[in-house]
C-alpha cells in the first residue's frame, strides 16, 4: 500500500543477496536525503530482518515482500516501481554529492521514456560484442517513466536475463547467439538486445551527462568542469561476502 | 683455392649398400627466407630491420645493413619491396608504435586515477563511519565532506566538525 504523500518522482534502490548492499543503500539514500531531504526514496531488499528502524530515517518507503533474494532482483523490481511518474534507479554502490540532486527528474526530456548514461570502454569490462555490435548504455543508473511499454520493458529485462543464464549441469540451456558466454552475466547485455531486437517501442536515449552516473575510474575531463552529483563506487568483494 | 669435390660416400646399412652424395659448402643451399615488413632502421645509412620467414614456418627478426653495397639480403629487399614501400612500413611502424606507447600511458594514467579516486572515496566513507559524524546534525559540514575533492579536504572539514561536537559536549 502506497503513503498517502507518495510523490510523482523518486528514486529506487535495490539490495539483495548480501547485507553489505542493503548497508550501501541505505548509505545512499542517506547521501540523497543530505542534499536534497525532500527526495522521495524507495528501497526493495531481500531480507526482511536486515532492516533496522533508523532506516527509515533516510529511506521512505522500504520494500521486502516478495523481493527475490536474485543477485539481479534490481531487475525485478524496476517493473514494481511505487512512483507514478519518473524513476531514478541507482545502483546501491553509489553516492550523492552535490545538490544539483534536486534537478535530477528534470534531466529526463518529454519526449524520452529511458536514459542512461553512456558506458566509458576504457573503464568497461566488456563492451564490444562483435566488430559492428557494442553495448553502450551504462545499466547502473538511468531514468525511465511509468508507462506501460517501459514496464513491459523492464518486466522482460528480468525474464530476458533469467532465460540467458539458465543452465544445467550439461551447459546453459538458451542460445544468445554468437555471443560470447562471458557475457550471459551482465544485465547490459540484456538490455542491449532487448533494446536492439526487441519491438519495445520506448523512446530512449544514452546521453545523460556523466556527473550523475561518475564511475570510479573515469577521468575527470569527462566532467567538462562540472561537479559530481552520483559516484559509482564498487564495493570490495570481501566485503561483500562477509557475513 | 678450390675447394675438392667430396666423393660420394658408401654406407651400409644391414645387408643393404647405400651410395650417399654428398654437399660441399658452396653448393649447398640454405633455405631461402620470405622478407616480411620491412622497414628502415636508419634509411640515411641503410639499415633495415625485417622479419624473416622460413619455409619452415619459424620466423625471426633481422637486423640487415649495407655497409659496401653488397650486402645480398639488403639487395633482394629492396628489389622485392622497392624504397617506396619500405618508406610506407616505417610510417606504418612508427604509428603503431606511438599509438602503443599511447596507450600505455593512457593505462597507467587510467590506473593511477582510479587509485587516487578510490583513496578520496574510500576517505568519505571512513569519515561517515565516525558515529559523531553519521549523526552529527551540522548538514553544511557534512555536505562539505561529502562534496570533497581530496582527502585532505575531507579530513579538513570532518576534523572541523568532530571539534564543534565535542565543544558542543563541554
Amino acid at each position: 500500500m502506497k503513503e498517502p504523500n507518495f510523490p510523482d518522482n523518486g528514486f529506487l534502490i535495490v539490495a539483495s543477496k548480501s547485507k553489505r548492499f542493503y548497508k550501501a543503500a541505505i548509505e545512499l539514500a542517506e547521501s540523497i536525503k543530505l542534499f536534497d531531504e525532500d527526495a522521495h526514496i524507495t528501497v526493495f531488499v531481500s531480507h526482511e530482518e536486515w532492516i533496522k528502524p533508523t532506516d527509515y530515517n533516510q529511506a521512505d518507503h522500504i520494500v521486502h515482500w516478495e523481493v527475490p533474494n536474485h543477485i539481479r532482483a534490481k531487475l525485478w523490481a524496476l517493473g514494481q516501481t511505487p512512483y507514478k511518474g519518473i524513476t531514478c534507479y541507482l545502483d546501491a554502490d553509489m553516492q550523492c554529492q552535490h545538490e544539483d540532486v534536486i534537478d535530477m527528474f528534470d534531466q529526463l526530456p518529454d519526449e524520452l521514456d529511458l536514459l542512461f548514461t553512456k558506458i566509458r570502454p576504457y573503464n568497461a569490462k566488456v563492451t564490444k560484442l562483435t566488430n559492428t555490435e557494442e553495448m553502450t548504455a551504462h545499466c547502473g543508473m538511468f531514468l525511465y517513466r511509468n508507462n506501460p511499454q517501459t514496464i513491459a520493458l523492464m518486466d522482460s529485462w528480468y525474464g530476458e536475463y533469467l532465460n540467458q543464464t539458465e543452465r544445467t549441469k550439461e551447459g546453459y540451456v538458451n542460445e544468445i547467439g554468437d555471443y560470447p558466454d562471458d557475457v550471459r552475466k551482465w544485465d547490459t547485455f540484456t538490455m542491449w538486445k532487448l533494446l536492439t531486437y526487441s519491438d519495445h517501442g520506448v523512446v530512449w536515449g544514452e546521453d545523460l551527462h556523466v556527473r550523475w552516473n561518475f564511475v570510479n575510474g573515469y577521468t575527470y575531463d569527462e566532467l567538462e568542469d562540472k561537479d559530481i552529483v552520483f559516484w559509482h563506487y564498487t564495493i570490495p568483494e570481501h566485503e561483500v561476502h562477509q557475513k | 683455392m678450390a675447394k675438392k669435390k667430396v666423393k660420394p660416400a658408401k654406407v651400409k646399412l644391414g645387408e643393404k649398400e647405400y651410395t650417399v652424395e654428398t654437399v660441399n659448402e658452396e653448393t649447398q643451399e640454405k633455405p631461402k627466407p620470405k622478407y616480411i615488413f620491412p622497414y628502415w632502421s636508419n634509411k640515411d645509412s641503410k639499415h633495415l630491420i625485417v622479419t624473416l620467414e622460413y619455409p619452415n614456418g619459424t620466423k625471426a627478426t633481422a637486423s640487415v645493413q649495407d655497409v659496401d653495397g653488397a650486402n645480398p639480403d639488403y639487395n633482394a629487399i629492396l628489389e622485392e619491396f622497392g624504397e617506396e614501400q619500405i618508406d610506407a612500413n616505417t610510417a606504418e611502424g612508427v604509428a603503431r608504435r606511438d599509438d602503443q606507447i599511447k596507450k600505455r600511458l593512457q593505462r597507467k594514467e587510467s590506473e593511477a586515477i582510479r587509485a587516487k579516486q578510490e583513496q578520496l572515496f574510500g576517505a568519505k566513507l571512513d569519515a561517515f563511519e565516525i558515529t559523531a559524524v553519521k549523526e552529527s546534525k551540522n548538514t553544511n559540514l557534512k555536505r562539505l565532506i561529502r562534496k570533497a575533492k581530496t582527502p585532505m579536504e575531507v579530513t579538513a572539514y570532518t576534523t572541523i566538525l568532530l571539534m564543534e561536537s565535542m565543544d558542543e559536549g563541554t
